[in-house]
């Protein structure tokens, strides 16, 4: 392995393989796009947090010119499935269908309209009458969690419903290690509290949208918004009842998913849309159905109880999940179990109990969202280790110092807790997390006494630490193909898919670095199910660390054919051929420019260079971070701001510097918006009360603090060049390390986020009552 | 989806009113079309104002001001005329209301006429006695902007059209300062509190403490205004300032939503009102910068 100053892509600060088309307003998202005689799709969702649909009266909207579908349950094959874009066998519920008989949240699918344009799919929308039978609703996540007499979901034999058709508990995890009852009438100090997370949105800038037609070869084509395509076609061929090679799925440039496009949202509706009528037909999400029927970050509530020794050794600790999958259960397991799992072996004690209550409500549904209950188990456990500082009369730094997961450590988690079945054993073999904590503790002033900039604000600073991890282990895996031109240019075909986080760059730069040629020689193509191998999709932090390893092995395949090639021309040891500077060059000095030896393989020695090989790793290797937040609060009003906002991330070697800290300030600044202000609000009916950014704020330019950012470089020994992931470990620190500085500030603790002036004010009246 | 069945032009304020009554069905003014694009309007024509002569910023010898109601926000908060008016009071609140693209389309008169209790322009201009000229058919008339509002989105207009706030000279004197309590940068208010004082021979002459966002209409908080009419400048005691914003937060009739309770929005007009007396007096060792928020 080669450390930076040898590479000559990896590690490099090289254009953004579509930064000049984005720029420039020419890349091409789904919507740039589009066929003739398409059609518009509109969805009549459900006024009812709960209720049958009996019938649904089209006959109104289908006489309105214009009108060329209307669908509902009758008209669709009922196939029960998960929309969770998982790998198979998903660990995620078949609890879905395409158009279900009951409604089981205000926003549920109940008909949808295929129009000329989308003024008369609304028009025809409203023309649609339905008789529903209106059922009780539940939407307290503890009252579902109790009742047994409103079921969310009674389907008899429902494959994979944690509640078996019998109760509304979606996911239930109980893993041990230890016996943390027995330990805790051991310690010292027990300390425990109850910390309450929102339900978030992801806000990405470009909805959910799909658009299907149906090809000349009688083929299913979707072009479709998406993280997912190829579990995304291997669904839709199960609940279309075709087969993967009827099915073409393309992904074009992607303006954003945060793990929101991890899932079947709207590429059902297309596809059935398509096949019913014979025309293309276009679905797109309005922003209010972003905020109805997209996926939100789980809400949860979270128990910690931890005991400790008066040296501050953790002996025993417990975290208890309760959480809202509302409608329907994708990603309840495996989100709810990463809330444990990713977080943690921070500080692998002994005694470790880790429980999980996931419940149905006819709430909207919650799912991925980057972090994947990482940042709720984070907050949790983040704030709780400054509680129990606080009781122990302990600095906080000193007691995560002690207690935090080392190297050569094994995670105390991983082996108990895999994707809906055991994992695999994890041993830390790279972490930066001392040197980040000393590094973001300098940029940040830690110890220092910082006085208000006026008299009557008050000041504090707060940190957080993270992990995650870099794929799932033992089951993301993805492949990629390089082919070489006669120009000495390669085609890279992958799977793996760019949303806009930078992958298509990140994976070339990989294939550069491999057949010494510079990243713009490197054409990317992803992902086409056609076209390109495939990849389980953009999510568990696993593109750079997994499906760059597939890149890195198809580009050394490729090298190596070169190097034949010249071993036999130059009647030399292949092995013996450097290629560096797009050139080869052999023992004696002879030497070919890479263009030379891309004509001499295809047209001399007649072969194409080119390799497709796939990667997967058994191991997980967690990225770290150290975030910390400097802020003043004004304790008359309860207004927060953040003076400045410290990240210091061990993300393996560093594969894109720019970009790995553009990943880790859309993190802080995702996260900032979790701390203060983001949060959905529902009605007692599970209505959504906010669904607008007038009402739900996410960080603008102006909210965003000045930011310092530090890339702790390792070198993982199983990540290609030694990288491991950045993209969700940066999001899990911001809400803990900003609420731990409000406290440090004012000495009064939010236990519930966001932390809004409103919350932090009636906080410290109640703390100190006049 | 907004279905519009015809747009129109006025290239006055009295053809506007004209275009407005002509039917057939019912129609709506609109100018710079923010918040009707946030909520349609169901109306079967709109009548565009924006060519109607109405964007003017003008001020009078005398340093009265006048703002055409077609005027973009941006406009004002960049406009050299009314960049010392008030002390500044006015181009403040236009510069933190919504975003830049938005005020580089949004326009005073709409801000007034859609008559929302958040209203970014309202306490300010009613801090600053703005007056209201209306137009009809064949006539206009002037009305204090304080009765201009009659509730939530209701206005004395019927289907008459705003041209203009006139602001007198004497208001652009006064001290002033003003602040929007906001949950993010970016946001309508929960609490807007502006404050204007006349001051005459070391003696506060006029007082106006005007609130948003905390009763169905823009309001003053006129008993506590009362308050402070007659104090000296340098000897006010800051209990008597203490008094006067309580006062305010008893007058102001805040509601519970999902942005705010009423409780803490009453707390915040009686905080933000003291501070925003200090402050317009320069009293700078009280209250010396304010957080979070964005008019500082």
């Amino acid at each position: 392995m080669s450390d930076r100053k040898t590479r000559s892509a990896v590690g490099h600060n090289v254009d953004k393989v579509d930064a000049f088309k984005l720029a420039r307003g020419e890349a091409v998202y789904t919507d740039d796009f589009t066929r003739t005689g398409m059609l518009t799709a509109k969805v009549l969702r459900s006024p009812h947090a709960h209720a049958r649909i009996v019938k649904v009266d089209v006959s109104a909207a289908m006489a309105l010119e214009g009108v060329i579908d209307v669908i509902w349950h009758t008209d669709v094959k009922a196939i029960a499935h998960t929309r969770a874009g998982q790998s198979y066998p998903e660990p995620s519920p078949y609890d879905t269908v395409i158009m279900p008989h009951k409604a089981r949240f205000i926003g549920d699918r109940v008909a949808v309209v295929a129009a000329e344009t989308t003024a008369i799919a609304e028009r025809a929308l409203k023309l649609i009458e339905v008789e529903y039978e209106v059922l009780p609703e539940i939407c307290d996540m503890d009252e579902a969690l109790t009742r047994t007499d409103v079921l969310v979901h009674e389907e008899a034999d429902p494959l994979g419903i944690g509640g078996g058709g019998k109760s509304n508990m979606a996911a239930h995890i109980d893993k041990q290690i230890g016996d943390v009852d027995a330990a805790l009438k051991t310690c010292d100090l027990v300390v425990e509290r109850v910390y309450h997370l929102p339900r978030v949105q992801a806000s990405h800038i470009e909805p959910h949208i799909s658009i299907a037609w149906v090809d000349e070869d009688k083929r299913l084509i979707v072009r479709t918004s998406t993280q997912v395509p190829f579990h995304l076609r291997r669904i839709l061929a199960r609940i279309l009842e075709m087969t993967e090679s009827q099915i073409r799925v393309i992904k074009p440039r992607v303006g954003g998913g945060f793990g929101d496009k991890q899932e079947l949202v709207v590429e059902d509706l297309v596809s059935v849309l398509a096949l019913r009528t014979g025309r293309p037909v276009r679905l797109e999400f309005t922003r209010e159905e972003e905020f109805i029927a997209a996926r939100y970050r789980h809400p949860q509530r979270i128990t910690m109880t931890t005991g400790v020794m008066k040296d501050g050794t953790m002996v025993a600790n417990r975290m208890h999940v309760m959480a809202d999958t509302g409608a329907y259960g994708s990603h309840a397991l495996t989100v709810q179990g990463n809330t444990g799992q990713k977080v943690m072996p921070m500080y692998p004690a002994p005694n470790i109990h880790f429980l999980v209550d996931c419940v149905y409500t006819n709430n909207p549904i919650s799912g991925a969202f980057r972090g994947y209950g990482a940042p709720q188990g984070c907050f949790a456990l983040e704030c709780h280790m400054d509680e129990v500082a606080a009781e122990l009369g302990m600095d906080r730094l000193e007691l995560r110092l002690k207690n935090h997961i080392k190297l050569g450590d094994t995670d105390p988690l991983s082996a108990k807790l895999g994707e809906g079945k055991e994992g695999l054993e994890r041993v830390i073999r790279s972490t930066g997390l001392d040197e980040a904590i000393v590094k973001g503790c300098e940029a940040i002033g830690w110890g220092q006494e910082k006085k208000p900039s006026a008299p009557h604000l008050k000041r504090g600073v707060g940190m957080a630490l993270a992990m995650q991890g870099s794929g799932i282990a033992g089951v993301d895996w993805g492949a990629a193909t390089v082919k070489l031109n006669d120009d000495g240019s390669v085609n890279l075909a992958v799977g793996a898919t760019d949303i806009g986080q930078g992958s298509d760059t990140v994976l070339a730069q990989f294939c550069a670095e491999e057949l010494g040629i510079p990243t713009e020689k490197v054409l990317v193509l992803s992902s086409d199910t056609d076209l390109t191998p495939f990849d389980v999709g953009a999510y568990a932090s696993s593109t750079t660390y997994v499906s760059g390893g597939a890149v890195v092995k198809a580009a050394v395949k490729v090298r190596e054919q070169l190097a034949e090639v010249l071993g036999s021309h130059w009647e030399c040891d292949p092995g013996d051929i450097v290629f560096a500077d797009s050139k080869s060059t052999g023992p004696d000095g002879q030497t070919m420019t890479m263009a030379e030896v891309a004509l001499f393989a295809l047209y001399e020695a007649k072969i194409q260079p080119m390799a497709t090989a796939s990667h997967m790793s058994n191991e997980s290797p967690p990225p770290f971070a150290a975030q910390f937040a400097d802020v003043e609060v004004d304790p008359e009003t309860g207004q927060v701001q953040v003076l400045k906002f410290v990240s210091a991330v061990d993300c393996g070697t560093v594969v894109h510097p720019r970009m790995a800290e553009g990943q880790i300030e859309g993190a802080v600044a995702q996260g900032l918006g979790y701390a203060l202000f983001e949060e959905v609000l529902l009605d007692r009916s599970g209505k959504v009360l906010n669904p607008n950014f007038l009402d739900y704020k996410i960080a603008s330019a102006l909210d965003v603090p000045p930011l310092v950012t530090i890339l702790v470089e390792t070198d993982e020994p199983s990540g290609p060049h030694g990288a491991k992931a950045a993209g969700e470990v940066p999001s899990d620190g911001p809400a803990p390390a900003i609420v731990n500085a409000i406290c440090d500030a004012v000495g009064v603790r939010n236990y519930r986020i966001p932390a809004t002036p409103e919350r932090v004010w009636r906080g410290i009246k109640e703390e100190s009552p006049e | 989806m907004w279905e519009l069945k015809e747009y129109r032009f006025a290239a006055s304020a009295q053809e506007a009113v004209a275009l407005m009554r002509q039917g057939p069905g019912t129609g709506a003014y609109i100018a710079g079309g923010t918040d009707m694009f946030l909520h349609p309007a169901e109306c079967d024509f709109v009548v565009d104002i924006n060519h109607a002569g109405l964007s003017d910023i003008a001020r009078t010898p005398a340093g009265d001001l006048f703002l055409g109601a077609a005027t973009t926000l941006h406009n004002i908060a960049t406009n050299p005329l009314v960049a010392d008016f008030a002390e500044g009071m006015l181009i403040e609140a236009a510069a933190h209301c919504g975003n830049r693209p938005v005020r580089s389309t949004a326009t005073i008169g709409g801000n007034i006429c859609n008559a929302l209790p958040s209203a970014d322009m309202a306490p300010v201009l009613l801090a600053l006695d703005a007056t209201c000229y209306i137009a009809d058919a064949d006539s206009q008339e002037s009305l204090p902007l304080v009765d201009f509002f009659v509730g939530p989105r209701a206005t004395v207009l019927e289907d008459r059209l705003l041209v203009g706030l006139a602001l007198p000279a004497e208001a652009g004197t006064r001290r002033c300062a003003s602040y929007k309590l906001t949950r993010s940068a970016e946001d309508i208010s929960l609490v807007h509190v502006c404050v204007a004082l006349g001051i005459e021979d070391g003696k506060i002459e006029t007082a106006r403490i005007a609130l948003g966002a905390v009763a169905p209409v823009p309001m003053r908080a006129v008993l506590a205004e009362a308050q402070l009419v007659g104090q000296s400048v340098t000897e006010i005691s800051p209990d008597l300032i203490a008094d006067a914003a309580a006062i305010a937060a008893g007058e102001c009739e805040p509601l519970d939503d999902h942005r705010a309770s009423a409780e803490y929005r009453r707390d915040m007009v009686r905080v933000l009102t003291r501070r925003q007396i200090l402050r317009a007096l320069h009293d700078e060792t009280t209250i010396t910068k304010d957080s979070g928020g964005t008019v500082a």
